[in-house]
C-alpha cells in the first residue's frame, strides 16, 4: 500500500515541498488523517458506551479505561473517541457554508467591482469587524443549540474570510494578460470566471486549512458554552465544560483528555495550512 | 599580465537545486585593466550575472563558487573571510543593480543613505559626510536639494543616478553595474551612460553587464560574449564586433536589429541549453550549423587567436 | 472607406485615488491623462508602429483600440463601425476580428490549462467548430508557427516552454482566427535577442498571408523598423511626428524623435549626431504647459511654452507637431 501511494501525484506534490514546510505539512496530515480514520471508526474503536455509565466515577486512567472516568462513571477515552465526529460534522458543515458564499462572492465582487463590490465590502467587513467569537455566541444563541446551527453560526463568521482572500487574488488575476487574452477573444464572464477561479484554488484550500484550525476552536468554545450539542451527546468542547470544575480537586483527565485533542486537531490543520501558504508564495516568486 | 586589476581564473560558480546542479558558470577566465570598460554580453541564463556576484563574492544560495580563483588588486578574494570581503566591497567594487528600487531603503531620504556610507567607511564625521553626499549629487547631476527626498519621489533614472552616487562614493576601483539601464527608456539609458563614462574618465574600471549587444558595443573597449556558463569569445570590441569568429558571436550580431544599417536580423535556431547536464562538447555545438564531429564530445579550449583576443571555438583550433 | 482602424480626438484619463486628507481639504480630483487627443488611421494590410517611452501612452491606446480600455472622449471606427457606441453583446460579436499579442509570454498563458486548448479556445468560444476540428486546426498552425511536433507540443503546460514557445503559442492563439487588425503590445521585448528575429518574421508573414492590420507598439525603433511601414512617435499622451518608417528614422523632424532615434545604440555606423536631451518624461498628471515637450527640448522657443504646436505637414505623409516648423 506504501508503494503504490508513493507513485500517486499526491505523493510527489508532498515530496515537492521544501523543508521545513514538508514535515510541517506531513505532521499535520498525519494528525488531521488519524483523527478523522478515529471518527469514522468510532464504534469500533471505542471500548464502552459513551453516553452511560460504565463503571466508577472519578476513576483515573487505567488499562480498562484508557482516559479514566468522568464524575457520572462514563469512560472518557470512549467519550474522546464518539466526540470527534461532532467536531468534525460541525467544522466541515461550517467550512462548506463559508465556502459557497465567500467564494463566488469574492469572485462576483472582484471581478465585476462597482456598486456591487462596495455593497458586499461593506456588509463582510462589518460582520468582520464584530469579534468572531462574540458574533457565533448570538447567532447560535438566537438559533438555538444544536451540532447544525452551531455550524451556521460559525459559517457567518468565516464568510468575509474567504470573501477579502478570493476578492483580492480575484483583483489581482483578473488584471494578468491570459485574462485579458480571455477577453480579447469574445469569451463569456462565465468562462472568465472559470479560469480565474481555476488560478485562485491554492489560495481558497489556505484559507480553507487554515479558518478551519480556527473554526475548531470556536467550536469548542460554542459547546463549552453549551450551545452546540446537549449532554449526554460526546463532544470535546462539552466534555472540557463538564471536567472543569473537577481540575482543580486534581481529577485532571476529565477536561485534559479533550482538551488536548482540540489542540492536536487544530494544530494539524494550522500546520498544512502554514506549510501549503509558505509552498504557494514560494511557487508563485518562481 | 599582472599589471590586471581583476583576474579571473577557471571561476565554476554552480547551483545545487532540488532538480540538479545547474553549472551557471562553468571555467570561465577574464582579466580586466585599470581604466578599462570591459562588457560582458550575454543572454538570459547565460551566467553573466552569476559571474558579477562571484567576483564580489555575493552569490546568492542555493549558488555556490567551487573552483577557480579570483584576483583583485593581486589579492586571492576566495582566501579573504567575509569580514575582509566587506572591506573591498563598495570600498573597491561597487554595484549598480539593475532594478534602483531594490538597492535603495524606501524609508531613508538619499542624502541619508549617501552619507551613511561616506561615514562608515571613511570614518569622518556626520556634517562632512553630508556636504560630500551634496557633492556625490551634482556630480550625478542632482540638485542638491533632492539630499532630503526619499527614493519614491524621484524618477526611475534619477534613482539609478542615486545608486550609482553611493557605489562611487568612496571611489572603487571597479564599478560592475549589472543591466543597469534595462528598466530605463533609450534617452535616460544614453544619460546613464555618459555618466557612468564619466566615472570611468576619473579612473575607474567598469564592468557592464548586458544582453544588448549594442549597448556594450559602443560603450566598451573589451567585451565578452558567454554563453551558456562559459565565455566563448572575448577580446577588442570593434574587432569583435565588425568580425566576429565564433558561430554564436556571429549569430547574436546578425541577430541584433540596427536602426542605420539595411541589413535583414536573422535568429539563431534552436534554444539554449539545459544547463543541469550540459553536453561535454561544446555547449553552442546543437545550435552550430558549422559544428564538426569533436564539437560533440570535446569542449574547446580558450585559445588566443590574435593579438589579446580569445576564443573557444574548434574551428579555429589547429589539431 | 480609406483606412481599417481610424481612431479621432482619443483620449484616457486616469482618476488619482484621492486620500482622506486630500477630501478633507477639498482638492479637486487629479487624472492622469494618460492619452490626451490621438488620431491614428491604420490602413488596409498595414503595419504601424507606435512608438514611445514608457509613459508615452503608446499601451493604453493599443488597449483602447482594441476594446480592453473605455476611451474617455474620442471616437474608434473599425472597418466603419463605430467601437465606442457598441453595446457589449455587439463588440463581442465583432471581438474575433480583433486579436492581441501581449507582451509578456510567461503571463499571457493560463498556467493550468494546456497550451493546445488555449489556442483552440477562440474557435470553440465563437461556435466556429466542434472539438475535433478545432484540435486539428490547432495542430495545423502550431506546425505553422514553428512548433514541432505539433502533437506533443498541443499536450504541454505553459511552464514546460520556453519564452520564445510561449510567445509562439500567444501568436498562434491570436492568428487561429485569422483576424483583420492585430495589436502587438511589444512582442519581442522579453524575447532573447538571438530569438527575435525568427518571432517578427512570423508576424510578417501572417500579415503578408491574411492581409492584416497592425499596430506594433514598442519602444525600441530598431524593431519598429524591421516590420513596420509607417511609425508613429507618442511623447507623454500625445503624436509628436508620423511617417514613412524610413523617413522618420532617417530625417526625423521633431526634436524628441531626434533625441529619441540618435539614443539607440547602434553596432555599425550612427549616421545621425547624437541629440542630447535633459531630464525624464514628466508626470502625466503635471503636464507641461503648451508643447509637451518644452521642458526638455534644446530649441524651445517663447510660442511653445504657452502655445501647443499645430500639427504640420512637411511632406507627403510625414507630419509633425512643432513650432520649429510653422512658418506662421
Amino acid at each position: 500500500m506504501m508503494t503504490l501511494f508513493l507513485s500517486t501525484p499526491i505523493s510527489a506534490f508532498i515530496r515537492s515541498f521544501p523543508q521545513p514546510a514538508k514535515s510541517m505539512l506531513i505532521l499535520g496530515l498525519v494528525i488531521v488523517i488519524s483523527i478523522v480514520v478515529m471518527a469514522i471508526l468510532a464504534p469500533y474503536i471505542a471500548p464502552h458506551d459513551p453516553a452511560s455509565r460504565v463503571y466508577i466515577e472519578l476513576q483515573p486512567p487505567s488499562r480498562n479505561y484508557l482516559m479514566g472516568t468522568n464524575h457520572v462513571g462514563m469512560d472518557v477515552f470512549s467519550r474522546v473517541v464518539w466526540g470527534s465526529r461532532v467536531v468534525l460534522f460541525v467544522v466541515a458543515v461550517s467550512a462548506a457554508i463559508s465556502m459557497a458564499f465567500g467564494v463566488p462572492l469574492g469572485l462576483i465582487s472582484g471581478y465585476y467591482g462597482g456598486l456591487v463590490d462596495r455593497v458586499l465590502s461593506i456588509i463582510m467587513d462589518s460582520i468582520y469587524a464584530f469579534p468572531s467569537l462574540i458574533l457565533a455566541i448570538a447567532v447560535a444563541a438566537v438559533l438555538g443549540p444544536s451540532p447544525l446551527n452551531a455550524a451556521i453560526s460559525i459559517a457567518v463568521i468565516y464568510v468575509p474570510t474567504y470573501y477579502r482572500m478570493v476578492r483580492g487574488e480575484t483583483l489581482k488575476v483578473k488584471q494578468m494578460p491570459f485574462i485579458e487574452a480571455l477577453i480579447v477573444l469574445g469569451c463569456s464572464d462565465a468562462t472568465i470566471l472559470k479560469s480565474i477561479f481555476r488560478n485562485i484554488t491554492q489560495t481558497v484550500l489556505v484559507v480553507f486549512s487554515l479558518s478551519v484550525a480556527d473554526a475548531i476552536l470556536t467550536e469548542a468554545a460554542l459547546s463549552f458554552l453549551g450551545l452546540s450539542v446537549t449532554w449526554p451527546t460526546p463532544d470535546w468542547g462539552l466534555d472540557l465544560r463538564s471536567g472543569q470544575p473537577h481540575l482543580l480537586n486534581g481529577y485532571w483527565w476529565i477536561a485534559m483528555c479533550p482538551g488536548l485533542m482540540i489542540i492536536a486537531l487544530s494544530l494539524g490543520f494550522a500546520l498544512i495550512g502554514e506549510a501549503l501558504s509558505d509552498y504557494f508564495s514560494i511557487a508563485a516568486k518562481v | 599580465m599582472s599589471n590586471a586589476l581583476l583576474e579571473v581564473v577557471n571561476l565554476k560558480v554552480y547551483f545545487y537545486t532540488l532538480s540538479g546542479v545547474v553549472r551557471a558558470v562553468d571555467d570561465v577566465s577574464l582579466s580586466v585593466l585599470p581604466g578599462e570598460w570591459i562588457g560582458i554580453v550575454g543572454e538570459s541564463g547565460s551566467g553573466k550575472s552569476t559571474l558579477a556576484y562571484a567576483i564580489a563574492k555575493i552569490v546568492p544560495p542555493p549558488g555556490r563558487i567551487v573552483g577557480g580563483k579570483v584576483k583583485f588588486m593581486n589579492r586571492d578574494l576566495m582566501e579573504l573571510n567575509e569580514e575582509a570581503m566587506r572591506g573591498i566591497r563598495g570600498r573597491h567594487i561597487g554595484f549598480v543593480f539593475q532594478d534602483p528600487l531594490t538597492s535603495l531603503d524606501p524609508l531613508r531620504t538619499v542624502g541619508d543613505q549617501l552619507a551613511e556610507v561616506i561615514q562608515v567607511h571613511l570614518g569622518v564625521g556626520r556634517e562632512e559626510a553630508i556636504r560630500e553626499a551634496g557633492e556625490l549629487l551634482e556630480l550625478v547631476n542632482i540638485p542638491r536639494d533632492r539630499l532630503n527626498y526619499y527614493p519614491h519621489q524621484l524618477s526611475g533614472g534619477q534613482r539609478q543616478r542615486i545608486v550609482i552616487a553611493i557605489s562611487i562614493a568612496l571611489r572603487p576601483e571597479l564599478l560592475i553595474a549589472d543591466e543597469p539601464t534595462t528598466a530605463l527608456d533609450v534617452i535616460v539609458q544614453d544619460q546613464i551612460m555618459d555618466l557612468l563614462k564619466e566615472v570611468q574618465m576619473k579612473g575607474a574600471s567598469i564592468m557592464l553587464i548586458t544582453h544588448d549587444v549594442a549597448l556594450a558595443a559602443e560603450m566598451a573597449n573589451r567585451i565578452a560574449i558567454m554563453y551558456a556558463g562559459e565565455i566563448v569569445e572575448y577580446g577588442d570590441t570593434r574587432s569583435i564586433i565588425n568580425a566576429p569568429l565564433h558561430p554564436y558571436t556571429a549569430g547574436l550580431v546578425n541577430s541584433v536589429p540596427d536602426l542605420w544599417s539595411a541589413k535583414t536580423i536573422k535568429s539563431i535556431p534552436g534554444f539554449p541549453p539545459d544547463l543541469r547536464n550540459p553536453s561535454p562538447g561544446c555547449r553552442f555545438h546543437p545550435r552550430c550549423r558549422q559544428a564538426l564531429s569533436i564539437c560533440i564530445n570535446e569542449r574547446p579550449p580558450m585559445t588566443i587567436v590574435e593579438h589579446d583576443r580569445c576564443i573557444a571555438c574548434w574551428l579555429y583550433l589547429k589539431r | 472607406m480609406k483606412a481599417l482602424v481610424i481612431a479621432k480626438g482619443l483620449k484616457k484619463y486616469f482618476p488619482v485615488r484621492r486620500t482622506i486628507t486630500d477630501v478633507m481639504l477639498m482638492k479637486g480630483r487629479l487624472y492622469v491623462r494618460a492619452v490626451d487627443g490621438v488620431n491614428l488611421e491604420i490602413g488596409f494590410g498595414e503595419t504601424l508602429a507606435l512608438v514611445g517611452e514608457s509613459g508615452s501612452g503608446k499601451t493604453t491606446t493599443g488597449r483602447m483600440l482594441i476594446g480592453l480600455e473605455k476611451p474617455t472622449e474620442g471616437s474608434i471606427l473599425f472597418e466603419g463601425i463605430e467601437l465606442t457606441k457598441l453595446s457589449k453583446r455587439a463588440l463581442k460579436k465583432i471581438r474575433p476580428h480583433m486579436q492581441m499579442i501581449f507582451q509578456d509570454p510567461y503571463a499571457s498563458l493560463d498556467p493550468r490549462v494546456k497550451v493546445g486548448d488555449q489556442v483552440a479556445q477562440p474557435l470553440i468560444i465563437n461556435g466556429l467548430c466542434n472539438a475535433d476540428e478545432a484540435k486539428e486546426k490547432v495542430l495545423e498552425v502550431l506546425e505553422r508557427v514553428g512548433l514541432t511536433p505539433p502533437s506533443e507540443i498541443y499536450e504541454r503546460y505553459p511552464h514546460q516552454l520556453s519564452g520564445g514557445q510561449r510567445q509562439r503559442i500567444v501568436i498562434a492563439r491570436a492568428m487561429i482566427m485569422r483576424p483583420k487588425f492585430v495589436v502587438a503590445d511589444e512582442p519581442v521585448s522579453m524575447i532573447d535577442v538571438s530569438l527575435r528575429a525568427s518571432i517578427l518574421e512570423l508576424l510578417k508573414e501572417f500579415k503578408r498571408e491574411y492581409g492584416l492590420s497592425m499596430l506594433f507598439i514598442t519602444h525600441d525603433l530598431a524593431v519598429a523598423k524591421l516590420v513596420a511601414d509607417r511609425v508613429t512617435v507618442m511623447y507623454l499622451g500625445k503624436i509628436v511626428e508620423e511617417g514613412a518608417v524610413g523617413e522618420v528614422i532617417h530625417s526625423p523632424l521633431h526634436p524628441y524623435t531626434k533625441a529619441l532615434i540618435s539614443s539607440v545604440p547602434t553596432i555599425g555606423n550612427r549616421i545621425l549626431e547624437k541629440l542630447k536631451v535633459v531630464g525624464e518624461i514628466p508626470n502625466p498628471i503635471n503636464i507641461p504647459s503648451g508643447c509637451r515637450f518644452h521642458t526638455r527640448c534644446p530649441f524651445v522657443m517663447n510660442k511653445c511654452r504657452s502655445d501647443e504646436a499645430p500639427w504640420i505637414n512637411v511632406s507627403k505623409g510625414h507630419g509633425v507637431s512643432c513650432w520649429l516648423y510653422s512658418t506662421k
